[in-house]
């Protein structure tokens, strides 16, 4: 009986940091955006998948040093997103967009 | 004989219940009395003279850089960049990182804080960062300009530290592709 209380504290001791390393750990995706609508943004990723992105109030949007409000994402333009998943939200908390803008659509 | 034996199955009881009431869970916050008795206990723990120790090393820009480097490198983790402690690991520790910048710390003597580096915190997350050599001791009190620092920390120095926190070589892998496909580069493997 005392053994396994040991055993289950070393457990507990062990699994511990994964879980926390878990919770709110950080996904990376670089791709090019294909739509945005409002808040919702979708990427077409260079492994050829597509996710969905939800940008919020804190989500911080750069080109290079320079600060941009979420009307700088448009189609076309390259961008390297962080983002947590919870509930199958992605929530953006970064995005870099490419050095160079997206051309406007002709 | 017997008043010390009732003493001693009270001080057991209430134990065991603190045990059972908090599941030794180290989500819960410490209350304010439990935070401030554990600070009298830590500085009652050091010695007058080791909380009188004054830093033989000069504050100088180079000295509070070496901090800055050393700090991003071993204490960001917890302690986060800007020192508030607001990190996943410094969140989820009980009791939490604390605030560098803020009072309890600042307040504390040089020698505290060189103390603390060296010698850690038992029953808390502060490790023992003293490996007893002198140029390990230069290091800990570069840290203690750095933590003096902290309260007028930049933003600048906050993104160089960015740079010089620990990476696994994924990470760095990671980072240059980035750099690279944002550049207009080809997009990686």
């Amino acid at each position: 009986m005392h053994r396994t209380w040991i055993l289950a504290l070393v457990l507990a001791s062990a699994l511990a940091p994964a879980a926390m390393a878990h919770e709110g750990h950080t996904h990376k995706a670089l791709g090019v955006v294909s739509s945005v609508q409002g808040s919702q943004v979708e990427v077409k990723t260079t492994d050829g998948k597509t996710i969905k992105v939800t940008l919020d109030a804190k989500t911080a949007i750069t080109r290079g040093k320079t600060t941009l409000t979420p009307a700088a994402l448009k189609v076309g333009e390259r961008v390297s997103i962080d983002y947590v998943q919870a509930k199958s939200v992605n929530t953006a908390k970064s995005v870099k967009l490419g050095e160079t803008p997206a051309a406007a659509p002709k | 004989m017997l008043a010390a034996v009732s003493l001693l199955a009270v001080l057991a009881g209430l134990g065991l219940s603190y045990v059972r009431a908090t599941g030794l869970s180290a989500r819960a916050t410490p209350g304010r009395i439990e935070a401030r008795l554990a600070r009298s206990v830590r500085a009652f723990a050091i010695s007058s003279a080791d909380r009188q120790k004054p830093n033989p090393v000069a504050r100088s820009d180079e000295a509070v850089r070496a901090g800055l480097e050393h700090y991003a490198d071993h204490c960001a983790v917890c302690h986060g960049n800007d020192g508030s402690g607001s990190t996943n690991f410094g969140r989820g520790l009980f009791p939490p990182s604390p605030d560098l910048r803020a009072a309890p710390t600042q307040q504390m003597t040089d020698g505290e804080i060189f103390y603390v580096i060296e010698n850690g915190v038992r029953f808390t997350g502060m490790p023992a960062f003293g490996t007893g050599t002198a140029a390990g001791q230069e290091e800990s009190w570069k840290l203690v300009h750095f933590i003096r620092h902290l309260p007028g920390l930049s933003e600048a120095e906050v993104e160089q530290m960015k740079g010089l926190n620990p990476r696994s070589p994924v990470e760095i892998r990671q980072e240059i592709e980035e750099e690279e496909f944002l550049r207009g580069g080809r997009a990686p493997d």
